[in-house]
Formats: structure tokens, C-alpha cells, sequence
């Protein structure tokens, strides 16, 4: 702290907060665990628009989420339609053309491919957090998209 | 490696060193749960924002603009998560499947006997007083303590304005505690 806090309350709340609420240990396990999906020479296609941060008179609960992700030349856009406790995605490559595609998730993945038009579709991916790495036709680096979580 | 800097870990991390990676998690993994539980997000959503946070620092290893600023980022970072889980629609709350069993496993912090009477009042007071209050508190009392830059980044809120903001806030809880007929002015019987 960059200054003295001296009421004891400070003392007392943090104790408190200690023992009702610390970090789970799960949470930390799964955090140290996330450094496996560390890739070296991916280029990164960062989150540029999310549905779900529109203001809530213009968004409807209902409707699918919409993200776009966009890095190294390339635009991705991903439909998140919900089916239970798992997740649809339907995407779309900009520009258009084939892909190799990996749906990432924590503790799995899901190859598929997106055809001449650049568009995919991914079924049962789990609730939490997602990154797709793309590998498009003739590209030597794949893309992945910025974690996100859905 | 205690004695070496972020930035410093963050450069082995990047180079592969996955147990410099987890000093970082071990060093910050407090703080981004503070900031997630402050915004009063669930056992599980604030699982995910955490998850979500440390995913998103191991996509940008090698690649942070201001290393030795990591923990403002990663406040930062779960700040932002945690807005976003907050705004999207339609969510199932409960449903956790990314691979981390909570549900089963922990205690829920509603189910934590805090067995002194004193404490248990303080960790309600504190459920009971404004949002805002409830991150900057939470994330002040966090382990290791956090700077002020990190705590202005979990907040979205200028460094100046946090000793003030803090001083409100904690009035806020003793208000609170007194309305629980809690004496604020001692230790005696908490802590």
C-alpha cells in the first residue's frame, strides 16, 4: 500500500475476507493450467465488437450474440447461439476462403472447416471460455482469436 | 524467484518458463478473483473471469505494452469481464463446465460458518453497501496488497480518487455495521 491504513477495520475486513471468500483452489489450479494454450507463432485477431456490450434497450436477451475479432488482414464474425448449457457458433471469414478451424476451450477442442466462402459452424462447444486458432488455405501462421468467454 | 521483477517473469514466462508463469498466477491470482467477487458475480461466473483474464495475459505474453504495469492490466482486464458477464443476456449462471468443479468441491462463501459473530456481520455488511465500494474494498484488502495504480485499474477510477473513495466507502460499511449494532471503533471480539 502506498499509505498507511490505519484503522483497524482494514485489518478486520481482510480477515474476514480470507476466510469467507478466498481464492478457490480449483481457480488457481485452472489459471496456472491456462498456460498450456500459450502459442508462439500465432498472430492474434483481437475482439473489435461484442453484442452483449450494446446498451440494453438496443440489444435483446433473446437474440444471438454477435463478436467480431480482427488481426493480421483478416476479420472474423461469430454468431453464439445458445442451447442449453452449450453453445452453437456460426462464423464467417473476411475475405472469404477455406480454413482449417479450432474451436479451443479450456480443457478441449473441436477441428472443423470453413468452405470457399469462409464460413463454419461448430456445435456443443461448452459455456466458458473460447479462442479459435484458424489456419487458412496457403497461410503459413494461424490466427486466434482472443479469448473470450461465452 | 521471489526476488525477480514482473517484468522480469513475464519475459520467462513468454520464453517458456512455466514456472515463472506460475509466480505471476501465485503473485495476481488474488486480485483478479477480488475485482470478479466485488462485482458480485458468482462462484462460477467470477471462475470464468478469472479464467477468461489469465487467458487472455497468456495470449499477450511477450507482447504487454508496460510489463511492469501487469497487475493495473490484469484489473483491468477482469474489470471488463466481469462488465461483460454482467450485460450479456439470456446466460445459464450456474452452468461451469470448463473444466474447473466448483460447484462440488468448494464452499460457497454463503456457506462459510464464520464463527465469530463480529465477522460474520462485517462479511454481510460489506455484501450490503455500494457496488462500487465493494470492488475497491475488496480489491484493497486482496493478498499481496495491491498499489494504487492496480486498484485504480480495478475500479476504472484516477489514482487521486482513491484515498477519498475509500475513506467513504469504509463509512459506508460502518454504517452499515452499526446498523447491526456492531461497535466500529475497536477490534475487540473481530479480527
Amino acid at each position: 500500500m502506498s499509505e498507511p491504513t490505519t484503522d483497524p477495520m482494514y485489518a478486520t475486513l481482510r480477515n474476514v475476507i480470507d476466510h469467507a471468500d478466498p481464492v478457490p483452489q480449483a481457480v488457481v489450479d485452472a489459471a496456472r493450467a491456462t498456460y498450456t494454450w500459450r502459442t508462439i507463432d500465432a498472430e492474434l485477431a483481437e475482439l473489435t465488437a461484442d453484442s452483449a456490450m450494446a446498451t440494453a434497450g438496443v440489444r435483446s436477451a433473446s437474440a444471438p450474440r454477435l463478436l467480431t475479432f480482427e488481426g493480421a488482414g483478416v476479420e472474423v464474425e461469430v454468431e453464439v447461439a445458445h442451447t442449453g448449457s452449450t453453445r452453437h457458433l456460426s462464423g464467417q471469414l473476411v475475405p472469404m476462403g477455406p480454413a482449417q478451424i479450432t474451436v479451443r476451450w479450456s480443457n478441449g477442442s473441436h477441428e472443423t472447416t470453413a468452405d470457399d466462402l469462409g464460413r463454419f459452424a461448430v456445435d456443443r462447444v461448452p459455456a466458458g471460455s473460447v479462442s479459435l486458432a484458424i489456419l487458412r488455405t496457403g497461410a503459413d501462421q494461424p490466427i486466434v482469436t482472443s479469448w473470450i468467454s461465452i | 524467484m521471489l526476488e525477480l521483477s514482473i517484468s522480469e517473469l513475464l519475459e520467462q514466462a513468454a520464453a517458456g518458463n512455466s514456472g515463472a508463469w506460475d509466480e505471476i498466477v501465485s503473485r495476481y491470482s488474488g486480485l483478479v478473483w477480488a475485482v470478479s467477487r466485488g462485482f458480485a458475480l458468482s462462484m462460477a461466473d467470477a471462475a470464468d473471469v478469472s479464467q477468461t483474464t489469465w487467458l487472455r495475459l497468456v495470449e499477450h505474453l511477450g507482447k504487454l505494452r508496460e510489463p511492469e504495469h501487469l497487475g493495473g492490466w490484469l484489473a483491468t482486464t477482469a474489470r471488463h469481464e466481469c462488465l461483460r458477464t454482467l450485460r450479456k443476456g439470456g446466460r445459464e449462471v450456474v452452468a461451469f463446465d470448463a473444466g474447473i468443479d466448483i460447484e462440488s468441491g468448494e464452499p460457497t462463501p454463503e456457506a462459510v460458518v464464520l464463527h465469530d459473530e463480529r465477522d460474520r456481520l462485517v462479511w454481510l455488511s460489506l455484501g450490503e453497501i455500494p457496488q462500487r465500494c465493494q470492488v475497491l474494498l475488496r480489491a484493497l484488502s486482496s493478498s499481496p496488497p495491491p498499489s494504487y495504480d492496480e486498484v485504480s485499474a480495478a475500479l476504472g477510477m484516477p489514482i487521486g480518487s482513491i484515498g477519498p473513495t475509500r475513506a467513504r466507502c469504509l463509512d459506508h460499511l460502518k454504517k452499515r455495521l452499526r446498523a447491526h449494532e456492531v461497535d466500529t471503533r475497536t477490534r475487540e471480539g473481530g479480527a
